[in-house]
C-alpha cells in the first residue's frame, strides 16, 4: 500500500513536471541538440529535426576545420580578446574607484548608490546607439567636450582604425557594466573590518599601502568572481558593436557578430553552429578556469 | 396457415406499400430529372454567368504588333492594348489578402493605396509592417518553416534573388506579361533584380537611385559655377571636374571644418563602389556568366580604376570626409551635408526634400539636383521595392497577385508619386506635371535610370559583398594596392562559392 502511495506520488510528480520540462526540452535542449548535429553538416539553411537526422551519414568536421582557416573568424577572435581585455580591465579600474567612493561615509549616499544602477538597467542596443550619437564624428557630444575642454582641436573619427574603434566599443560596453561591478566590488568593500584601516593608519599606513595589504587581499575573491563574469558577458557582446560598427570599415567583427552573420545573414547554418559551439567551448574553457582558482583558493 | 381476415388485412397492406413503392419510385423520377434540369441549368447559368461577368480594363500596355515589311525595312509595329481583368464572383474571392510592407514613415500603401482596395477587388487587405532590414530574416525564417504570414510580401531585390533561388516565390513571368506587356521598357527599367535565370519573381512597387545632390552656396563662396553641376552627367570625364570642385570646397574656416564631398563609404561601400565602378564602364560581377551565380569582375580595369580613384579622393585629393569611412548609411553624413558644412553628396532623392525642409536643414533654398557625374557615362545603383508572392500565400496565389495588380494599377502609382517620397514606377509618371510639382527630382531618376544602375545581384549577394567590403576598406586604409584587394576579393569569392554553393 506504501509503496502504491510512492509510486502514484511519483507519477503525479512526472505529470506536474511534464508542463515545464516539455518546455525547457522543446526551447532549449531539442534546439542545441539540433545545432549540435548541423555544426557537422554543410547545409546554407537551417532544417528541421528529422532532416538533420537523415543528413546525419554525411556528418563530417568540416565546418571546424575550416573555422581554423577563416581570416573573418580568426579575426573575430582577436578582435573579442582586445575587447575582453578592454572591458575588463576599463571596468575593474572605474567599478573598483567609484565602488570605494561610494564604500565612504558622505551625504546623499543612498541615492548616488541607487542612480549608479541606471545604465544597468539600459537595454544594450539602447546603450550602443546612445554611444553612437556621442561618438558621431560630426555633431558626436564626446567630441564636442574634449574640443571644448581643449583636449583636441580636431574631431576625432572613432570608428576608422581598428584600435580605436574596438577601444571606444569597449568604453561603450563598460559603461553598461560598470554598475553591476561597483555594486559585487562594493558589497566586497563592505565585509572588510573597519578596525583593520585603523590600525593600519595608527601603524601610519597611507591610502596606497592600506589598499594593498587590508582592501585588495579582502576583495580578492569578490574581484575574481567580477573578472570571470565580465569576460564571459564579453564574449558574448553583441548589441553594442552591431549599433555602434555594425561590421564597418573598422573590422571590429568579434565572434558572436560573425557567428550571427554566417547563420542569419549567410544562411551558414552549419557553419554557424560550428562556430557557436567552438565560442561556447572557449566560454567553457574561462568557467573551468574559474572553478579550478576558485577551489584552489579555498583549498588553502 | 394465416386467417382470411388476417389474409385481407396483409393483402391490403401489401397493396398500400405496393402503391407507396410506385409513387416513391415516380417521384425519384421527378427528382432525378429534375436535378438533371437543375444542374444542366446551373452549369450553363454558371458559363453564361462567366460569358456575362463584368470586366474592368486594369491598364493599357504597350505590345510588340505586327510586322511590317517596308522596302529595305522590316519593323515591328507597338501597339496599345487594354488589359481586362474579370471581376471575380464574390464566392470566389479570398476571404482576405494579407500582405507585408516596409515601414517607410509615409506608409504609402497602408495609407493611400488601402482605402482603394476592398471597393475594388471586394476583399478585405490586412497589412503587417516590417523593418525593411529585418524582413529578410523573417521571410527567409517563415518560409523555410514552409509557410508564410503573407499572401505578398514587400521585398529588396537581394532578397528576391534569394528566396527565388529557393523556390519560394510564385513565378510572375506569365503575369508580367499579361499584365505589363512583353516590352517591359514601359515602365522603369527595374526589372533585372527581379529577375532570377530569365524568370520573374516580383514587380517593382515604387523606385529611386542615388543621384548627385549639393549646396550652391558653398560652390558660390569657393568662386565655382553652382549651376555646373547640372550638366556633369551629360558630359564625358566630368569626374575630374568634380574632383576640382570637391578639392575647392574643402578647407577650414573660423574653426569649422568644410567637406567638399562626403558619402557613405562603411557598411554600404560596395553600392557607393557600384556606381563608381559602372562610371568607369566596369562591372563588380559578370551576371552574364555562370548565372544565377555571375563571375567576380571587380579585378578588372575599370573596377580597379574606380576604387583607385576613391583611393585618391581620401588620400591624395584629400577632399572626402574620411568619416565617410564610418558612416554607414544616408543618416550617418547627413548632419553635416544639412548644417551646410558639405558641399557635395551622392544619396538617395528623398534628401532633396529632407534639405528643403527649414526644420531639418540650413540649407532651404540652396540647394541643387542632378544624375551623377561621369567618367565614360554617368552612372547610379537601383534602389527599387518590389512586391512577390508566396509559394505559401496563406490565402492562395490570387489574393497575392490582387495586391500586385492594385499596387502596379496606373492610378496607384499616381497616389505614389503624390504622396510618397520614392518614386512611382511607370516612366510617364516621373515627368507627370502634377506629379513632379510636389516630387521635384522625379525627372532626374528618370534619367539616372537611363545610365548603368545595376547592384549586379545574385542570390549570396549578401556574401559576396561583404568579402568585397573588408578588401574596398584594405584599400582605402592604404593596406593593399587596389589591384591587390580586388584580385583578393575574386579570390575569396570563387573560393567561398566553391565551398559553399549549394
Amino acid at each position: 500500500m506504501k509503496s502504491g502511495n510512492r509510486y502514484s506520488d511519483t507519477k503525479l510528480a512526472l505529470l506536474l513536471m511534464m508542463p515545464a520540462a516539455s518546455l525547457v526540452i522543446g526551447l532549449y535542449f531539442l534546439p542545441t541538440l539540433i545545432t549540435f548535429l548541423m555544426s557537422f553538416q554543410k547545409r546554407d539553411i537551417g532544417e528541421n529535426l528529422f532532416e538533420v537526422i537523415m543528413n546525419i551519414p554525411n556528418s563530417n568536421l568540416d565546418n571546424y576545420i575550416r573555422s581554423f582557416r577563416d581570416p573573418d573568424w580568426i579575426a573575430s577572435f582577436n578582435q573579442t580578446l582586445l575587447l575582453i581585455l578592454i572591458v575588463t580591465g576599463l571596468g575593474i579600474i572605474i567599478s573598483l574607484g567609484i565602488a570605494i567612493l561610494l564604500s565612504q561615509e558622505f551625504k546623499g549616499r543612498g541615492l548616488i548608490r541607487a542612480l549608479i544602477l541606471i545604465p544597468w538597467a539600459v537595454p544594450p542596443i539602447v546603450n550602443g546607439t546612445t554611444w553612437t550619437l556621442i561618438y558621431h564624428p560630426q555633431v558626436g557630444t564626446l567630441n564636442a567636450l574634449l574640443n571644448q575642454i581643449g583636449i583636441i582641436d580636431r574631431y576625432i573619427i572613432w570608428f576608422i582604425d581598428p584600435l580605436l574603434a574596438i577601444f571606444a566599443a569597449g568604453l561603450a560596453i563598460t559603461w553598461r557594466f560598470i554598475p553591476f561591478m561597483t555594486l559585487f566590488i562594493l558589497a566586497g568593500l563592505q565585509t572588510v573590518q573597519k578596525e583593520l584601516y585603523e590600525s593600519a593608519m595608527v601603524d601610519g599606513a597611507n591610502f596606497f599601502r592600506r589598499f594593498v595589504h587590508i582592501t585588495f587581499p579582502a576583495i580578492r575573491p569578490v574581484l575574481l568572481t567580477v573578472i570571470f563574469m565580465q569576460i564571459i558577458w564579453t564574449t558574448k557582446v553583441f548589441d553594442e558593436i552591431w549599433a555602434l560598427i555594425k561590421g564597418g570599415a573598422a573590422g571590429t567583427t568579434v565572434m558572436n557578430l560573425w557567428i550571427y552573420r554566417q547563420a542569419f545573414e549567410f544562411l551558414r547554418y552549419g557553419y554557424g553552429s560550428a562556430l557557436a559551439y567552438l565560442l561556447a567551448l572557449f566560454t567553457s574553457v574561462i568557467v573551468v578556469a574559474y572553478y579550478y582558482l576558485v577551489s584552489k583558493k579555498s583549498e588553502r | 396457415m394465416k386467417s382470411p381476415q388476417f389474409k385481407d388485412k396483409d393483402t391490403a397492406s401489401i397493396d398500400k406499400r405496393k402503391l407507396s413503392r410506385r409513387t416513391a419510385l415516380s417521384t425519384s423520377a421527378k427528382v432525378a430529372i429534375g436535378a438533371v434540369v437543375a444542374i444542366g441549368a446551373g452549369v450553363g447559368g454558371y458559363f453564361a454567368g462567366l460569358q456575362a461577368a463584368p470586366k474592368e480594363v486594369v491598364r493599357t500596355v504597350t505590345v510588340p504588333g505586327a510586322t511590317v515589311t517596308q522596302p529595305g525595312v522590316t519593323s515591328t509595329v507597338t501597339v496599345e492594348r487594354a488589359i481586362e481583368r474579370t471581376v471575380t464572383a464574390p464566392e470566389k474571392r479570398p476571404k482576405e489578402v494579407r500582405v507585408a510592407v516596409f515601414s517607410h514613415y509615409e506608409d504609402v500603401p497602408r495609407k493611400v493605396m488601402a482605402p482603394y482596395f476592398e471597393p475594388r477587388f471586394g476583399v478585405p487587405v490586412i497589412f503587417e509592417t516590417v523593418v525593411a532590414a529585418e524582413s529578410r530574416d523573417k521571410y527567409i525564417a517563415a518560409h523555410r518553416a514552409g509557410t508564410s504570414p503573407y499572401d505578398s510580401l514587400e521585398l529588396w531585390a537581394t532578397t528576391v534573388q534569394e528566396m527565388a533561388h529557393r523556390g519560394w516565390l510564385v513565378d510572375l513571368t506569365d503575369w508580367v506579361d499579361r499584365m505589363f506587356g512583353k516590352d517591359r521598357g514601359a515602365i522603369a527599367e527595374v526589372w533585372e533584380a527581379a529577375t532570377y535565370k530569365g524568370r520573374i519573381y516580383a514587380v517593382p512597387d515604387k523606385i529611386g537611385c542615388p543621384i548627385l545632390q549639393w549646396n550652391k552656396e558653398l560652390l558660390k563662396e569657393a568662386g565655382l559655377d553652382p549651376e555646373r553641376p547640372y550638366e556633369w552627367w551629360r558630359v564625358k570625364n566630368s569626374i575630374n571636374e568634380f574632383v576640382e570642385y570637391a578639392k575647392a570646397t574643402t578647407y577650414e574656416k573660423g574653426g569649422v571644418q568644410y567637406w567638399g564631398y562626403v558619402d557613405q563609404w562603411g557598411y554600404e561601400v560596395v553600392v557607393q563602389y557600384s556606381i563608381f565602378v559602372q562610371m568607369f564602364g566596369g562591372k563588380l560581377m559578370d551576371t552574364t556568366k555562370n548565372q544565377p551565380w555571375g563571375e567576380p569582375a571587380m579585378n578588372q580595369t575599370p573596377a580597379v580604376e574606380a576604387l583607385q580613384w576613391m583611393v585618391d579622393l581620401l588620400h591624395k585629393h584629400k577632399c572626402i570626409d574620411p568619416a565617410s569611412l564610418t558612416y554607414n548609411w544616408v543618416f550617418d553624413f547627413l548632419p553635416g551635408y544639412l548644417q551646410g558644412n558639405v558641399a557635395m553628396v551622392i544619396t538617395w532623392p528623398f534628401v532633396t526634400h529632407v534639405s528643403e525642409n527649414p526644420e531639418q536643414s540650413k540649407i532651404v533654398g540652396k540647394t541643387g539636383f542632378a544624375p551623377n557625374f561621369a567618367k565614360e557615362t554617368s552612372a547610379s545603383v537601383d534602389g527599387t521595392e518590389f512586391f512577390g508572392v508566396s509559394k505559401f500565400a496563406p490565402n492562395g496565389v490570387e489574393a497575392g497577385l490582387m495586391w500586385l495588380e492594385h499596387v502596379t494599377s496606373f492610378d496607384m502609382q499616381r497616389r505614389q508619386g503624390l504622396h510618397g517620397v520614392w518614386a512611382p514606377i511607370y516612366k510617364s509618371l516621373l515627368t507627370d506635371p502634377e506629379i513632379t510639382k510636389t516630387m521635384y527630382e522625379a525627372p532626374v531618376i528618370r534619367t539616372s535610370y537611363e545610365y548603368p544602375h545595376s547592384n549586379f545581384w545574385t542570390p549570396d549577394w549578401e556574401r559576396w559583398t561583404d568579402i568585397l567590403r573588408k578588401e574596398i576598406h584594405a584599400a582605402l586604409r592604404l593596406e593593399k594596392s587596389p589591384q591587390q584587394a580586388m584580385d583578393d576579393a575574386a579570390k575569396r569569392i570563387k573560393e567561398e562559392r566553391e565551398t559553399y554553393t549549394e
